[in-house]
Order: structure tokens, then C-alpha cells, then sequence
């Protein structure tokens, strides 16, 4: 009988807490770029900048002409595919972090006073989220790196320019409903201040809405940066980007597929790991996809 | 509902006002001084005098706006730094191209999201519909330039179906009068065009298609799902029709709405995308001039493109506000 009862009550619970093959997946990917951005300098096989002609595009191990110690191949300049791969780590996660972070606060700070405070708070910030989201982000972007310079600062700050939208669109609507709940009310009754309520009631439970927010930004910021770079506006063109990478084998498709491969490989496995993990956090913290 | 009307009106008349301002000031704070770039190396500061003069950009910033805005009423948007054309016929000229390429993507879209949406439904709760759940997530996650990429090594280099770049092979004598060639091949009969058009639009529209096509299964499935549980579905049931008739007949109408206000603005991203994919695809469309125009700092053409851009963006949100007050019936009397 006590069993059955403790079956019952642990259960669910156990239900909840298996673990999703694809946010783990996930989470070991980005697990591996991490240590690789952080290790490159003992992880590259050769110097990410070095150009050598004689070994210009050789191909990756296995196929015949490769050379033994460059497992990925090289590119028309003859550096080595996978040093650069595991030092584009560095840039692409750097961009992840600060450029996301930025959003989020500024974002989230302008939704949750918009939401909460309503009024002409909410419609100066939704008149700016129209007027931002009326101009094509790829655009927007490419314009403000122009303006910024380019280099790794501004290519965060153009990131952080654009994408602060994302957030303040869903934390407004988010606080909008969390501050007609019941308890916000009570919390009122029990004479704490508008500040304090905000920051002690309502954020809190919005709190999973950013973070699941957050990790889907860290895969749009990295797309971002890759197309920047494509575009050649990105960091200065001898630091080893992924979009570069790619910029530079989708001219030389015809010669050397595994220029462009395998910076894509590893773009697109990023990418969707951390929108696996956004979709992830999303689902784990929503009771109702539970 | 015509108060309504003349309130977005007006809402996006300031819109408008403000994406001016914001890119304005936004190019003209920028570094790097577009008339010293135009003139040959060695040109005496009076000649770069006279021409800032000439363009107007020795004027204050509050002036300049006046006279470009005063300029863009009466429809003129001004000259091309670089390729000394007239703005608004540059951009004119290169519109067509996006429109096309972005409404062939809607319709692939469409196609696509509308087909794995009636089959998930039809098949749910079986792995039909767990397949088409995982099509979707993976269409959602990946974006329109990783989707490029990828069509470009598989329709491109692993099996060289399609063309990589350009709208259309430069060899081929084009009898079109407009910049619609794609339309215009249709009405001129010329299928010969319509196939090379297609072939180099395909891989570039689907691109961006895949994640709308996405969003428009997943909303549009759990439409029907819903829809189907309600009992005038099992009337029609009853009455003898089968499952893929209760859904196109039945369900699809009520199902469909919901879906619809959500294409609007999934639509403007997906404009907003061409920017990348026509540069990734060498596509001659208003988003591959722009980001020329912004490398060679073309101030006007700049602010031209942009402008026209959030013009779409803006019109595509009013017709779906339209469409969707005349599909419910509640708005349409209300």
C-alpha cells in the first residue's frame, strides 16, 4: 500500500526528469565547442593563420593526395581546415555569449517595464519594436557593422542592436499576463511596492521565458556573425571565422567541397544544438508541453 | 472596422517616419566619406568640397533630412553615388526580382507546410505525424542561410540539378518589356525561359520557404487537430466522408485563420532573408544591391532600399489585418 502511494507520488516526477536525448546531445555539442574556443591554442594541430602554397587544398584524410597531419584538409591558401574550425570556436562563442547577453538585458528590461507598467512606458517601447522589426535584420545588420566598423565589438553591438526586440516582444506579452495573476494582486494587498512586486514577483516567473529566449539567441547570434562574415564585415579577414570559412569555400566549391563542408558541419550542428536546447528549456519549464 | 483601418493607417504612416529618421541618422553618423571614395586618388580638397556641396552633405543633418524627405513625397528619392542612376529607378528596377523570388518562396511554403500539415493531421498520433513533427523542428531550427548552403552542395555540386547563381543564364536573348520575368514568361507562353528561371529560382526560394513552411505545418496541424475534435467534424463523419474530406472540406476553413495571421509576419522574415540568400546566390534582387550599396557607403541608395523594404514589410502586415477582417466573421460584422 505505501508502496503504491510512493509510486504514485514519484512517478510523474520521474517522467519529468528523463533525460531528453536531444538536449543532451545538444548540451554535449556545445560542450565540445566550448572546449575547444577555450583550448585552441593545444587543441589546433598547426597555426590557424599559416599559409603554406605548396599544401593548398589538399584534401581531408582518407581521400588520395591528403597529408597525415592535416585530418581536415587545407584551403587555397594551404592552412589547415580543422586549426581554423577550432579557433572560429573562439569567435563564433564569444559572439554567442556577449552579443546575447546584451539582448536579453536590454530587451528584458524594456519588456518587463512596458508589460508591467503599461501605459506610455509600453507604447514608446512597442513603437520601436515596430519600427525595429520594419527593417530586414541581414540589412540592419550589415548597415550598423558599416556604421560600428568593423571587429568583434561591433559586430556584438550590431547583434545586441537588433535582436533586443526578440526579447522585449515575448518578456512584454509574458508580464502582461504574469501581472494580472492573482498573486501579483496579493502581493499589492500586502503593500509592496511596484518595484519590488516587479522584481521580486513577476520576474521570477518570467525568468524560464528568457532563459529558454537566451539560448535560442545564442544560435541566431552565431548564424549572424557567420553571415557577416560571409559578407566580409565581420572581424578582420585574417582572424579564422566560420563564416569565412565558408565565404571562401563557396568560391571554391568546384575545387575543394571540403572547404565549405565542414565549416558548415560544424555551423549547423551549433546552431541547432542551441535551438534544441532554447526548444528544450522552453518545454521543460511549460507545464502544459510537459 | 474602418476606424480601425485609418488607426493602422496612421500607426504606420509614423512607422514609416521613424525607419527614415533611425537609417538617416544611422548612415550619416557612419565613418568613411562617401565623396572621397568617388574621386580619383590625388583630388584637391576643392574638389571634394564641390562635391559635398554638390550632393548636399555639407548641409547640417537636420537639413539634409528635410530636403531628402521633402524630396521622397514628391517621389524623388534621390541619385546613386556609385552608379549615378536615380534611386527610386535602381530600386525599381531590382524589385521585381525580390518579389518574385519572395513570393515563390510563400507559395512553396504554402505547398509544403499546407501538404505535411493535412497529412499529420490525417495520420495523428501515428509516426506519420511524429515524422512530420520532426521535419518541422528541424526546418525551425536551421535558418534560411545554413538552408541555402545545404541546397547549394546537394542540388549544386553532389547531383548538379539546378544553377548556383543568377536569376537567369546570361547567354539567353530576353524578349521580356518588364523586370517580372518570371510572371512574364508565364504570359508569353515561353516555358523555355519559365524552366531556366526556375532553375536558377528554385534552390534560392526554397531556402527561405523551409523554415515558413515550418511554421505553417505546425500551426496549421494543431489547427485541424483541434478543429477535428469538435462534433460537426464527426457530423460530416457520420455523413459518410472521408478523413481528407472532413479536413480540406470541413475543417481547413476554421483551422485555417489562426494560421494566417501568423504567415503575415512570418512572410516579412522571410522577405527580410532575402537580403543573405540572394547574395548567397548571386541573385540580381533589391537585397544583393543593398548590401553593395552599404560596402561602397551609397548613402541614397541605401536609405532608398531600406526605405522600400519597410514599406513591404508594413503593406503585407495591413493586407493580412485586411484578409484576416474579412475571413472572420466576427470582425467582418462586428
Amino acid at each position: 500500500m505505501a508502496d503504491a502511494a510512493l509510486t504514485a507520488v514519484t512517478q510523474p516526477r520521474a517522467r519529468v526528469r528523463k533525460p531528453n536525448p536531444r538536449l543532451w546531445l545538444s548540451l554535449t555539442w556545445i560542450l565540445i565547442v566550448v572546449v575547444a574556443a577555450v583550448g585552441a591554442q593545444w587543441l589546433a594541430p598547426h597555426n590557424p593563420l599559416e599559409q603554406d602554397l605548396l599544401l593548398e587544398r589538399l584534401p581531408p584524410l582518407g581521400f588520395s593526395g591528403s597529408e597525415a597531419s592535416y585530418i581536415l584538409g587545407t584551403d587555397s591558401l594551404g592552412r589547415d581546415v580543422l586549426s581554423r574550425l577550432i579557433y572560429g570556436a573562439r569567435i563564433a562563442l564569444a559572439v554567442a555569449l556577449a552579443a546575447s547577453f546584451a539582448a536579453c538585458l536590454t530587451g528584458s528590461l524594456l519588456g518587463l517595464a512596458a508589460g508591467y507598467f503599461g501605459g506610455w512606458t509600453d507604447r514608446i517601447v512597442s513603437r520601436f519594436i515596430d519600427i525595429w522589426m520594419s527593417f530586414p535584420p541581414v540589412l540592419f545588420a550589415v548597415l550598423l557593422v558599416a556604421v560600428l566598423g568593423t571587429g568583434l565589438g561591433s559586430v556584438i553591438l550590431a547583434i545586441a542592436i537588433i535582436d533586443w526586440t526578440r526579447f522585449a516582444r515575448v518578456v512584454r506579452a509574458e508580464t502582461m499576463v504574469q501581472s494580472r495573476m492573482d498573486y501579483v494582486y496579493s502581493a499589492r494587498i500586502g503593500g509592496a511596492t511596484r518595484l519590488r512586486i516587479l522584481a521580486a514577483e513577476v520576474l521570477p516567473n518570467v525568468l524560464p521565458t528568457i532563459a529558454a529566449l537566451l539560448a535560442l539567441e545564442m544560435g541566431v547570434a552565431v548564424i549572424v556573425e557567420a553571415i557577416l562574415s560571409f559578407v566580409n564585415l565581420s572581424i578582420s579577414s585574417d582572424s579564422p571565422t566560420w563564416g569565412s570559412m565558408i565565404a571562401e569555400g563557396r568560391a571554391t566549391l568546384h575545387f575543394a567541397w571540403w572547404v565549405l563542408v565542414f565549416p558548415l558541419v560544424v555551423l549547423f550542428l551549433t546552431v541547432l544544438s542551441f535551438s534544441q536546447l532554447g526548444q528544450g528549456l522552453k518545454d521543460q519549464f511549460d507545464p502544459l508541453s510537459r | 472596422m474602418l476606424k480601425t483601418l485609418l488607426i493602422r493607417l496612421i500607426s504606420m504612416a509614423v512607422t514609416l517616419v521613424g525607419v527614415a529618421i533611425v537609417v538617416f541618422v544611422l548612415i550619416r553618423v557612419a565613418p568613411g566619406n562617401p565623396i572621397a571614395m568617388m574621386l580619383p586618388p590625388g583630388a584637391s580638397p576643392q574638389d571634394i568640397a564641390n562635391l559635398t556641396a554638390l550632393y548636399g552633405l555639407d548641409k547640417s543633418l537636420f537639413e539634409q533630412f528635410l530636403i531628402w524627405a521633402g524630396g521622397v513625397l514628391q517621389g524623388d528619392f534621390g541619385t546613386s553615388i556609385t552608379l549615378k542612376q536615380s534611386v527610386s529607378s535602381l530600386v525599381l528596377s531590382r524589385l521585381p526580382a525580390t518579389l518574385e523570388l519572395s513570393l515563390l518562396a510563400l507559395l512553396i511554403a504554402l505547398a509544403i507546410g499546407g501538404f505535411t500539415a493535412v497529412l499529420g493531421a490525417r495520420e495523428r498520433g501515428k509516426s506519420v505525424e511524429s515524422g512530420v513533427d520532426l521535419f518541422n523542428s528541424a526546418a525551425l531550427s536551421i535558418p534560411d542561410f545554413l538552408w541555402g548552403l545545404l541546397l547549394i552542395l546537394l542540388f549544386g555540386v553532389l547531383w548538379p540539378l539546378l544553377h548556383i547563381s543568377g536569376r537567369v543564364s546570361p547567354q539567353l536573348n530576353l524578349p521580356f518589356s518588364t523586370n517580372f520575368y518570371l510572371i512574364e514568361s508565364i504570359f508569353r507562353l515561353r516555358f523555355d525561359l519559365l524552366k531556366d528561371l526556375l532553375s536558377h529560382m528554385l534552390m534560392p526560394a526554397l531556402a527561405l520557404a523551409l523554415p515558413l513552411a515550418a511554421v505553417i505545418s505546425q500551426l496549421l496541424k494543431q489547427g485541424l487537430k483541434d478543429v477535428l475534435q469538435l462534433d460537426y467534424t464527426l457530423l460530416a463523419r457520420v455523413k459518410g466522408f472521408t478523413e481528407t474530406q472532413v479536413i480540406l472540406r470541413e475543417a481547413m476553413r476554421n483551422a485555417a485563420l489562426p494560421t494566417l495571421t501568423l504567415i503575415g509576419v512570418q512572410f516579412t522574415f522571410l522577405i527580410g532573408g532575402t537580403v543573405i540568400i540572394e547574395r548567397l546566390f548571386a541573385y540580381e534582387g533589391l537585397g544583393n544591391m543593398a548590401i553593395d550599396a552599404v560596402i561602397n557607403r551609397d548613402l541614397p541608395l541605401i536609405q532608398g532600399i531600406v526605405l522600400m523594404f519597410a514599406c513591404i514589410f508594413i503593406l503585407v502586415n495591413l493586407a493580412v489585418d485586411i484578409a484576416y477582417t474579412f475571413l472572420n466573421p466576427r470582425l467582418r460584422h462586428g
